[in-house]
């Protein structure tokens, strides 16, 4: 493996956290890096087209303009980006190449690979800034192509400027549905239906009481409001209170089965149950993760600083709780703060400003995330459903399994192979644990935490 | 379906797809120029059955090939001129 | 499996503490050969070296034995006997226990690339013939003959017919159900807290599930891997066992292209194409123990030390260049014990009649034979085989314990 290359700071992930904590950074003078799987910067919710597109009108829409301007200011800032790299692993520098002056914290390795082969960066502290993804949620039919996530599909719009199949169906209960599906419709694709589980006063309800307690909020949801009615009158059949059952189809989807018994014919198909912190970095580094919520999963444990319990080690953005773009960036800011005050920088804004405006946008995202609670509203899992897509482990196998003495993700993982594959329990995590508590195996902690966080080519390792 | 024909997209090129030509532009994914190509199946799964890209954002590997005869995860990859993509690698 | 089904009285013939492999194994004989059987599990099944080691099933002396001196490579060299009958076991398991454990065994090479480990590999062999066990040396030529996967790089090998690899996770789990079949009841999250000798037997307190029982035995087995020499402690015993944190790595499935264990004679390398066609690639590259409050952390997973892939890894490409090509998906660390010694310990302690030990080196390939010989041996058969591993040799250590 190569040298290390120093800095002040590693930041991974380049997001809006990402992208906030770096401008504070590098506006105090730090030396910083984003460190990203993305070849450009923007992290999921900005995924931006490949260089050499000039796509006009790209993501218009209000919630998108501050964060590009954190993008324009980004680019000047003089942070260095490192995109297209996976970070596999954050540990502790061993103790004779931890610096004196690093603020009480210990320095970190970095293991990352990407294009050019493995590499190692160490920093006095890190930020993890990793986003989230969406909560995986099996159903009959889930592993048929044209399956999707809605973060999946939505991907494709934004970056790669493609609807890759159709009618297009969105099922489940998260609101960026809505989002979405305006989107498609700009794109000029044909949407088979937008379809909640949870009825329409589970649903309006919530937006109305939530209106009235959410100030800051009201902006977004006057959107949602205004996506769902422009929807409707583009004669798209948006629905609630009906639950997706499940996928038909042979080598592809072809059309999806409602708890109403409805059967819709689709080509390509988005679910939306909410979304998960991805945090096995953290994890991985030995901090203190904690349940993240409603749709499951597991955040990182921090303080009001955003310091996990490793010191020297920080994160933010979705890594610390789902709450959205605008929660991340202040998120980003208020870390990039703490440790510009950790390195003896001052930093540039106003934290004061950005801890009460984080205080208003976490209330709205606490209500978007009972709005978009999924748990009444999970398929039900027949036996020879996969609940781990990458090994094929059913629903049946995992039960049989706790049924026969397994206890523990762990020990049913030893035992079925459910989370051994390639995202290495990514997936298949929160639908175990459910199955385990299903059983009474409440609390589980989960998988271990492990090596590395993303598959990595084994020349890479060793060139 | 590529969105907006008057959009700027990267130069014209192409790549061989399982044996055949694909015309694409540099700079998609991999993921994408393939599902514009029609290609449904990206890998075979263990018990057999069909896979292709889920979360589009490199986490489940579902949509790893082989390209130029590394297996890469689809989605994370740019296209560049003369790639040889082969499916179900 | 909840709650042991133990006589009124709270006696049984026989105690196993430990779910490991050693301690399922050992339990269903035990119980197939009729005794009554308590096996207590502090834990789950098969969570320690057993179902955590990458599964080797290797005959011929190992490197690690080679490179400390004459006197062990001929010590080693006597447990080769045992290797014998490990081969037979390994070959019968399938059908004594009615299940695929995906038991292969198509034969392993350990390679040199050098003409000094050459060398090695024929002091090797010679021993190895001496002791009854048969290794063939072939030069680079035939080994790519053999292995048409294996670079140039390799300069000679000897090959061992037998040898191979089987599933870690399925063998204990298929000894515990076959064990609980024969009659023998298995406590889960039951921890040992005391042990009392008295005249012809042992008094054991465990706690399960917040209460604490207690069951009188006539003879126990202590096999819990790393946990041993704390509870050989609560007998007023020393078991010279240490825990040693190793790390392995795993590639994403391929399409199988490597039947053989591959292991290195100058290197640490040992690799294999699992069933389901990952690439485990390890050979005892240490992780490291957690420490806390001065002592080890036996119950933490061990830290990995990043700086040992690369090399490990390389080795396996260099040998192997299309595993180069391959996604590592998941390096792993566990815990195993390894005697003062190296070599296993396995028998009865002579100052305590009536309690045996298994475990330290090994015990995966050594394992299903350990344990069959000690539960013959609990039964009242003596077993010569044992001689070698037995306790005895570290008995000076207990001539101090009053």
């Amino acid at each position: 493996m190569a040298e290390a290359h120093e800095m002040d700071v590693a930041i991974v992930g380049g997001g809006p956290a990402g992208l906030n904590a770096a401008l504070v950074l590098a506006g105090a003078g730090a030396s910083v890096s984003v460190i990203d799987e993305q070849a450009r910067p923007g992290g999921q919710i900005l995924r931006q087209p490949p260089t050499g597109f000039a796509v006009t009108d790209w993501l218009t829409g209000r919630p998108y303009t501050g964060l590009k301007r954190d993008l324009a200011a980004f680019e000047d800032s003089g942070a260095t980006w490192r995109g297209g790299r996976s970070v596999l692993s954050i540990q502790r520098a061993p103790e004779g190449a931890r610096r004196e002056d690093s603020g009480g914290a210990g320095a970190f390795d970095l293991v990352t690979a990407g294009g050019e082969g493995a590499a190692t960066y160490r920093a006095r502290h890190v930020l993890v800034a990793g986003g989230c993804q969406d909560l995986a949620v099996p159903f009959p039919g889930w592993t048929l192509p044209g399956a999707m996530t809605v973060g999946g599909l939505q991907a494709f719009v934004k970056s790669q400027r493609i609807v890759p199949g159709g009618p297009v169906l969105l099922a489940g209960t998260h609101p960026l549905m809505l989002v979405l599906a305006e989107q498609l419709l700009e794109a000029g694709a044909r949407i088979a239906g937008v379809v909640f589980a949870q009825g329409r006063a589970r649903f309006a309800g919530r937006l109305g009481r939530g209106l009235l307690g959410a100030a800051s909020g009201a902006g977004n949801l006057l959107a949602g409001a205004e996506a769902m009615a422009r929807l409707v009158r583009s004669g798209v059949d948006v629905r609630f209170g009906d639950p997706l059952t499940g996928l038909l189809g042979r080598d592809r989807v072809e059309a999806a089965r409602f708890a109403s018994g409805e059967v819709v014919p689709c080509g390509l198909v988005g679910t939306g149950y909410g979304f998960v912190p991805q945090a096995e970095l953290v994890r991985q580094a030995g901090a203190n993760v904690r349940p993240a919520g409603r749709a499951g999963g597991w955040a990182a444990a921090v303080d009001s600083g955003f310091r996990t319990s490793v010191p020297g080690l920080y994160a933010a953005g979705e890594t610390v709780g789902v709450a959205g773009a605008e929660a991340a960036r202040l998120r980003g800011r208020i870390a990039g703060g703490v440790i510009a005050d950790a390195l003896g920088r001052r930093p540039v804004g106003d934290m004061a400003k950005a801890r009460s405006d984080l205080a208003k946008v976490e209330r709205f995202a606490d209500l978007l995330d009972r709005i978009a609670d999924p748990r009444p509203y999970f398929p039900a899992l027949p036996a020879e459903t996969f609940a781990c897509r990458c090994e094929d482990v059913s629903a049946g196998e995992i039960e049989n399994a706790i049924a026969a003495g397994a206890g523990t993700a762990d020990a049913v993982k030893l035992r079925t192979r459910c989370g051994m594959g390639v995202c290495q329990g990514r997936n298949c995590e929160p639908t175990l644990l459910r199955l385990l508590a299903a059983e009474g195996c409440k609390d589980d902690p989960g998988f271990g935490a492990r090596f590395p966080a993303r598959p990595v080519r084994i020349g890479d390792l060793i060139d | 379906m590529r969105i907006g024909q008057e959009e700027e997209r990267g130069p014209r090129i192409s790549l061989v797809v399982d044996g055949r030509d694909v015309a694409c532009h540099a700079g998609e994914s991999i993921a994408a120029v393939l599902l514009e190509a029609g290609v449904t199946h990206f890998r075979t799964s263990r018990t057999g059955t069909p896979r292709a890209p889920w979360c589009n954002m490199g986490t489940c590997g579902e949509c790893y090939v082989r390209i130029d005869g590394r297996r890469r995860r689809a989605c994370l990859v740019a296209a560049q001129r003369g790639m040889e993509v082969v499916t179900d690698g | 499996m909840g709650e042991p089904d133990i006589a009124p009285e709270g006696k049984v013939d026989a105690l196993v503490i430990g779910g490991g492999l050693i301690g399922c194994a050992a339990a269903w004989h035990l119980g197939r050969a009729g005794a009554s059987v308590l096996l207590l599990e502090a834990g789950d099944l098969n969570r320690g070296a057993s179902g955590q080691n990458a599964g080797s099933l290797h005959f011929q002396i190992e490197r690690r034995f080679l490179e400390n001196g004459e006197a062990l490579a001929e010590q080693a060299a006597r447990v080769v006997a045992l290797n014998n009958l490990a081969i037979e076991d390994w070959r019968g398991l399938e059908d004594a226990l009615d299940r695929d454990l995906h038991i292969h065994m198509s034969g392993g090479l350990m390679v040199a690339e050098t003409a000094e480990q050459a060398r090695l590999l024929e002091a090797k062999a010679a021993r190895e013939q001496s002791y009854g066990l048969s290794t063939r040396l072939v030069d680079g030529d035939e080994a790519r003959s053999i292995a048409p996967y294996l670079s140039d790089a390799v300069l000679a090998a000897s090959h061992a017919p037998d040898e191979g690899h089987a599933d870690p996770r399925s063998l204990t789990p298929a000894f515990a159900e076959a064990a609980a079949a024969a009659g023998a009841a298995i406590a889960l999250r039951a921890s040992v807290t005391a042990i009392e000798p008295r005249a012809g037997g042992f008094d054991i307190d465990y706690e399960q599930g917040g209460r604490g029982h207690r069951v009188r035995t006539d003879r126990m087995l202590v096999a819990a891997g790393v946990w041993t020499p704390e509870i050989c402690r609560l007998a007023n015993l020393h078991m010279p066992l240490f825990p040693v944190a190793l790390q392995m790595n795993v590639s994403e499935r391929a399409a199988p292209f490597m039947p053989h264990l591959i292991q290195h004679v100058g290197a640490r390398l040992s690799m294999k194409q699992a069933h389901a066609g990952n690439v485990l690639v390890g050979g005892g590259w240490p992780s490291r123990l957690r420490r806390r409050d001065g002592s080890f952390d036996l119950a933490a997973r061990p830290d990995l030390r990043p700086e040992n892939l690369a090399p490990n890894l390389a080795v396996a490409a260099r040998l192997v260049p299309e595993l180069a090509e391959l996604n590592l998906i998941r390096t792993w660390t566990g815990k195993t014990a390894v005697s003062a010694d190296q070599l296993p310990i396995a028998g009865e302690v002579p100052s305590m009649p009536g309690f045996w030990v298994a475990g330290g080196g090994s015990a995966f390939t050594l394992g299903p034979t350990l344990a069959r010989l000690v539960a013959e041996e609990m039964g009242g058969e003596r077993q010569d085989a044992l001689q070698v591993v037995s306790p005895a040799r570290f008995e000076h250590l207990n001539s101090f314990m009053g």
